[in-house]
């Protein structure tokens, strides 16, 4: 199938994990980008969907995808409805079997009844591309025609860390890996430690700016082997043991030493990131940086990898809209898109792969 | 000096009536949280179903644990952050109206880091709703028009008075941390029967844990022609679960990278069936870490995987334990314990056991 034109509209599904999601795109503007837990829902038939258990996708989806054509059309002024959408993008891995199931089941279901041309998507590549969105009115994002390639991805969330090379468009090779935890999930993890709560990676790294990261010295994992893998499982541990060792001295932990701690866990953390994007841009042929993924929140994140990529002089690009770092259907609806525009169509019968990667 | 507006609210919410207030984040909906009537009311105005919870505004920690229980966890965090944007999920103590809880009977608590609102809340002397004002899952509301401009005639009418300051800057909303998850995920003695004693053994490296992995497989390798095996953790962060199970992995002949289930819950690898040569066993690796009941563990599809060869890898299996302990029950079910502790920063006691 080839779509003549590419002005498209596009409806983008995410269940990859915990979130249930929908989007609907135009080009790479985002229209809507409906997130389960940041919604109530309201199903058709006028009752309510309780959100009793997370990761109820069956039980989420219609009135999410509902909600993206509503939101859609107020957004645009003007009608979005099914003979405005030109294709469907879903995700069909990685992720959960059962959650990808329900998503792609459903894009299926619709892609047959509305007679749409499917799109599958890697999960990864969601993120890759995320910073492209841009919101309603067309403001923020960067512009997919002016992409310079190749393309380094650095995608940071809290199931994946993975350094992405891209030398033509839906070409990806991983470079580099996280070969235990992910970033956010060392973040959630140390977090908990420092009795935050769960989870508290966001609130660790608010807590981060009060305190001294010269304090106290965590190691740098594999930072000094000539590798772009990644590893936070050992920061994690020797951060437990500090902690323990300090409450034996010292009793509980003071405020001061919370921040310390938390500043020195995030220098380590961010540091091991930076020096693999600078080993990667040092030997490979690289025009820019794409950052994606939840742990793009932080701000001393950004910071860092803004003033890595700015010392190496390459330019670097970090999600702009709302949502559109964490698990979301617009990144895919945009990932759809610029396969759309290449002629990328799966056949109907695609199978879900929970451990596909890029 | 205080704000004339506040007297007015004071005495408005005191009677049961609806307040619209400002915060750092946002413009609030404020009433009583002890009266049903006008939590009844509140509900009506946000259009948002019962059985979803509702946070309460305090006006200090003191006022905050007549209302819930607080914990270490809590009471460091209200530390920390509070006054400001975090909303802080404890166990209630049923003084609020029910409708306010979630199911699981907690409840969330902030104290706003706005001058205004905090006055408010003292001179009540009692917890208010602090829920965004405006109707469920419409915009966040900044300034007072924007929540005039989304709701109805009906809803606009049920206001009984507003406290307008004028656009508050556009901050996002508050921070969600639940503190009543501690401690409950680490395998508990008695809640499993020890048998017989494997291994114990102290470990000095990464390697020699990815071995000890390994060492499992090789012990079992005959069984598993006839049984499922479950393999529980009972290990704090950081001990070396992952790399225990990598070696499993090794042993089994995959090739792919083990990495941390805990995001994924679940990471199924499949494997050869070494006697007919088939790519038809899995080693499922699953960490129960975020699951928020054990109830979820079915919609997981894990007895799905209960088959005779499979290997499933259990993490924090403490609140799920009673869930794997149905499963043993099933005659093709084997399963063995393991116990890491820390002894201090490069060695750990390794424990290995059948559970009976």
């Amino acid at each position: 199938m080839k779509l003549t034109k590419k002005n498209l509209h596009i409806l983008g599904i995410d269940t990859s994990c915990d979130e249930t999601s929908a989007a609907i795109t135009y080009k790479t503007r985002v229209l809507s980008n409906v997130v389960s837990s940041q919604v109530e829902l309201h199903s058709e038939f006028g009752g309510v969907v309780p959100i009793i258990a997370k990761r109820e996708h069956q039980a989420r989806i219609d009135p999410v995808i509902s909600e993206a054509f509503k939101r859609a059309s107020k957004n645009a002024g003007k009608k979005i409805e099914w003979k405005t959408i030109d294709a469907i993008a879903v995700t069909y891995g990685p992720g959960l079997a059962i959650a990808l199931e329900v998503g792609l089941l459903k894009a299926k279901e619709l892609a047959k009844k509305y007679n749409k041309p499917l799109i599958a998507v890697n999960h990864m590549e969601g993120h890759l591309w995320s910073a492209l969105g841009s919101n309603s009115e067309g403001n923020g994002g960067v512009d997919y025609e002016k992409i310079k390639l190749p393309v380094l991805g650095v995608l940071i969330s809290g199931g994946h860390t993975e350094l992405v090379e891209v030398k033509k468009f839906a070409e990806y090779k991983i470079i580099g890996e996280t070969l235990d935890d992910a970033m956010g999930e060392a973040y959630d993890k140390v977090a908990r430690m420092l009795g935050l709560g769960y989870p508290g990676g966001a609130v660790l790294s608010e807590m981060a700016q009060k305190g001294d990261a010269n304090k106290y010295t965590f190691p740098i994992p594999l930072s000094k082997q000539n590798t772009l893998n990644l590893s936070f499982s050992g920061l994690k541990t020797a951060i437990y043991y500090f902690i323990k060792q300090t409450e034996k001295q010292d009793g509980p932990l003071t405020r001061e030493q919370i921040y310390n701690i938390a500043a020195g866990f995030e220098r380590s953390a961010i540091s091991a990131l930076c020096i693999k994007i600078t080993m990667a841009l040092q030997t490979h042929n690289v025009k820019s940086v794409f950052v994606g993924g939840g742990v793009t929140a932080s701000k001393m994140v950004r910071k860092s990898i803004r003033k890595t990529c700015q010392i190496m002089g390459v330019r670097c690009h970090f999600p702009s809209v709302k949502y559109i770092n964490m698990d979301n259907g617009a990144m895919i609806a945009i990932a759809g898109y610029l396969r759309a525009l290449r002629g990328d169509f799966a056949s109907l019968d695609i199978d879900r792969e929970p451990r596909v990667t890029l | 000096m205080i704000n004339p507006d506040i007297f007015k609210a004071v005495r408005i919410i005191k009677k049961g009536g609806l307040v619209i207030y400002p915060t750092e984040t946002c413009y609030g909906v404020g009433v009583l949280a002890t009266s049903k009537v006008a939590v009844e009311k509140l509900l009506k105005f946000k259009k948002r179903p019962q059985g979803k919870a509702i946070s309460i505004a305090v006006s200090d920690q003191t006022m905050a644990s007549k209302y819930v229980e607080l914990n270490l966890e809590a009471k460091k965090i209200y530390k920390q952050f509070l006054p400001g944007p975090v909303t802080v999920i404890s166990k209630s103590r049923g003084k609020v109206c029910k409708e306010l809880e979630a199911e699981d009977g907690t409840l969330g608590v902030r104290i706003p880091d706005y001058k205004l609102a905090l006055e408010l809340i003292k001179q009540i002397g009692e917890p208010i709703t602090a829920t965004s004002a405006n109707s469920s899952g419409k915009k966040t509301p900044y300034k007072i028009d924007d929540i005039y401009k989304n709701i109805s005639k009906k809803q606009k009418g049920m206001i009984d008075h507003i406290i307008d300051v004028g656009e508050l800057p556009h901050n996002p909303p508050s921070t969600i941390v639940n503190t009543t998850k501690h401690d409950m995920q680490i395998l508990r003695r008695g809640e499993i029967a020890v048998g017989k004693s494997l291994l114990k053994k102290t470990i000095k490296s990464e390697h020699e844990m990815i071995e000890e992995g390994k060492f499992l497989i090789r012990k079992y390798k005959n069984l598993l022609n006839t049984k499922c095996l479950i393999v529980m953790f009972n290990a704090d962060l950081g001990a070396g679960k992952t790399h225990f199970t990598k070696g499993i992995a090794k042993e089994l002949g995959i090739k792919e990278n083990v990495k941390s289930p805990t995001y994924s819950l679940l990471n199924e690898y499949q494997f050869g069936d070494l006697v007919k040569g088939e790519y038809s066993r899995r080693l499922i690796h699953f960490d129960a870490w975020r699951l928020e009941s054990p109830s979820e563990l079915e919609k997981l599809g894990i007895k799905d995987h209960l088959r005779i060869g499979n290997i499933i890898v259990v993490e924090w299996a403490g609140s799920t334990i009673e869930y794997f302990n149905t499963l043993r029950s099933n005659k093709f079910v084997f399963a063995v314990g393991i116990d890491i502790d820390y002894i201090n920063v490069g060695e750990r006691k390794v424990k290995i056991y059948e559970i009976d």
